[in-house]
């Protein structure tokens, strides 16, 4: 399954929670990417498209997935693909996977 | 219209005791609400001039026009631009009428000082909601290019003032309207105004910037702002936000008026790591640890990274500058040949809330 961050849910997503931003990381990872894994076998996130991506958007969306939802990283490896075509957001990739890792370090030290 | 007989009154009193004692009371009331405006007063420096009388420094009118000096920045005039802020948000505290802005006497304002001068009077105006009549100001006094600037950034209309007529004289500054939001109504339009502020920046400028850079930054204070700065009764819970471009140079500005980085971060649960790791603990150092090692005054894993947005603009265009005033601290972070340079400071005002601005000047690719 393929999720577009800009067209199926904002090309402005900004904010950690709801009372931050109505676009926020823990509304796109609960209405989007959560039944998306559940259902699928694979899930292709692509971020071609966005204005940007803030830390907090991204920690709660990609990183919550493990603190929230318990996923672990070994899990998402094998189920999502994060993408961009456009060379500025390359960045993005290597932080999502890095706020996925530090979600498990914090869990286990918690 | 019939005098009141006095005799009769005293007749009244003597004969119904409690009278005198209701008399007293509200005269003791009086007397302490008096006294405590006095108080309140006395603390304003005499730029809040009674209209009707210059010399007196405690009006009894509550009714004082706001006089500007002659530059208001935040470089070399900082102690002094903070404290005439500082009296238009006492002004705004205390419920002073304000009739008149006399800024006859400015001759420069800087995009951030203009955006923090306007957040105060967008308060005042928000708080009295219309109670107390119109605010004036007698534009024909003021230097031109402060008219035009401060046209430019939509002064007037956010205080629902007339605008005055454009004095038609070429400046090298453009400013471009400013943002107020609130915190609840930023939820679903934040976004699309930090997209729009770049776009805008972008046609005056003449050339792109990198979208996502200013985007985090402005992205990641907006959500600072909504978690940290205002409780949920704060009466205040809005931002405000500007742009301008001087001679290439563009200033992005973002201002608050909540409990300030350094009046947060000491609920961290990193407090303790922190303060060990820099040794002295002044406001300054405050927000320069918050920006080095990440902050979150909820304690919350996770949290605490968006600071470093902040930076990532300043770190893509050689030359540019970050700079955090918050409370006493202040924190400047230069982009230089050697790298990213920080100096923390304290000043002796206090700014009553958070301003981040950003200087950059947008390389053209071909130059890159």
């Amino acid at each position: 399954m393929n999720i577009s961050i800009a067209k199926d849910f904002s090309d402005v997503p900004w904010g950690r929670f709801p009372d931050d931003s109505v676009f926020c990381g823990a509304n796109f990872r609960d209405q989007k990417l959560l039944p998306a894994l559940r259902g699928n076998e694979r899930v292709v996130v692509s971020l071609d498209g966005v204005e940007g991506l803030g830390s907090s958007f991204l920690d709660e969306a990609f990183g919550g997935l493990v603190r929230v939802q318990r996923f672990t990283p070994n899990e998402l490896k094998a189920k999502l693909l994060v993408e961009t075509t456009e060379p500025r957001l390359e960045l993005y990739i290597q932080l999502i996977w890095e706020y996925i890792e530090e979600a498990a370090r914090d869990l286990i030290a918690a | 219209m019939k005098k009141p007989d006095r005799e009769q009154d005293r007749w009244r009193i003597d004969q119904q005791p409690h009278r005198l004692e209701l008399r007293n009371k509200a005269k003791r009331r009086r007397r302490h609400r008096n006294k405590h405006r006095n108080d309140v007063r006395g603390q304003a420096a005499p730029l809040l001039v009674n209209r009707h009388n210059p010399e007196q420094r405690q009006p009894k009118n509550r009714k004082v026009d706001i006089h500007l000096h002659e530059r208001i920045d935040l470089e070399e005039n900082y102690e002094r631009t903070i404290t005439d802020l500082t009296n238009v948000r006492r002004a705004v505290a205390n419920g002073v009428n304000i009739p008149d802005l006399d800024f006859s006497r400015l001759g420069y304002i800087s995009p951030s000082a203009a955006l923090l001068l306007a957040s105060e009077v967008d308060s005042w105006k928000a708080a009295i909601k219309g109670r107390r009549g119109r605010l004036r100001a007698k534009t024909d006094t003021w230097t031109p290019s402060v008219k035009k600037l401060l046209c430019q950034m939509g002064f007037f209309e956010l205080l629902g003032m007339k605008r005055p007529e454009d004095p038609g004289i070429p400046i090298n500054t453009t400013f471009l309207p400013f943002i107020r939001r609130n915190v609840t109504d930023a939820r679903t339009s934040a976004g699309e105004m930090a997209k729009e502020l770049r776009k805008q920046i972008e046609s005056v400028a003449g050339v792109e910037i990198v979208k996502q850079l200013l985007f985090e930054g402005l992205s990641e204070a907006i959500t600072n702002v909504s978690q940290h700065a205002y409780s949920p009764t704060d009466h205040v819970r809005d931002w405000w936000m500007s742009g301008a471009i001087d001679k290439g140079l563009v200033i992005v500005s973002f201002y608050d008026h909540g409990r300030t980085i350094p009046g947060t971060l000491p609920a961290s649960k990193i407090f303790e790591k922190i303060k060990d790791r820099f040794g002295g603990w002044n406001d300054g150092e405050k927000i320069r640890a918050a920006m080095e090692v990440g902050r979150s005054s909820t304690g919350i894993e996770g949290r605490g990274k968006g600071l470093q947005n902040f930076l990532q603009i300043i770190r893509h265009y050689p030359g540019s500058r970050l700079r955090i005033f918050s409370n006493r601290g202040r924190l400047t972070v230069s982009n230089t040949p050697s790298g990213l340079v920080f100096e923390s400071g304290v000043a002796e005002s206090p700014l009553l809330g958070t301003l981040i601005e950003w200087q950059f000047v947008p390389i053209k690719p071909e130059e890159q």
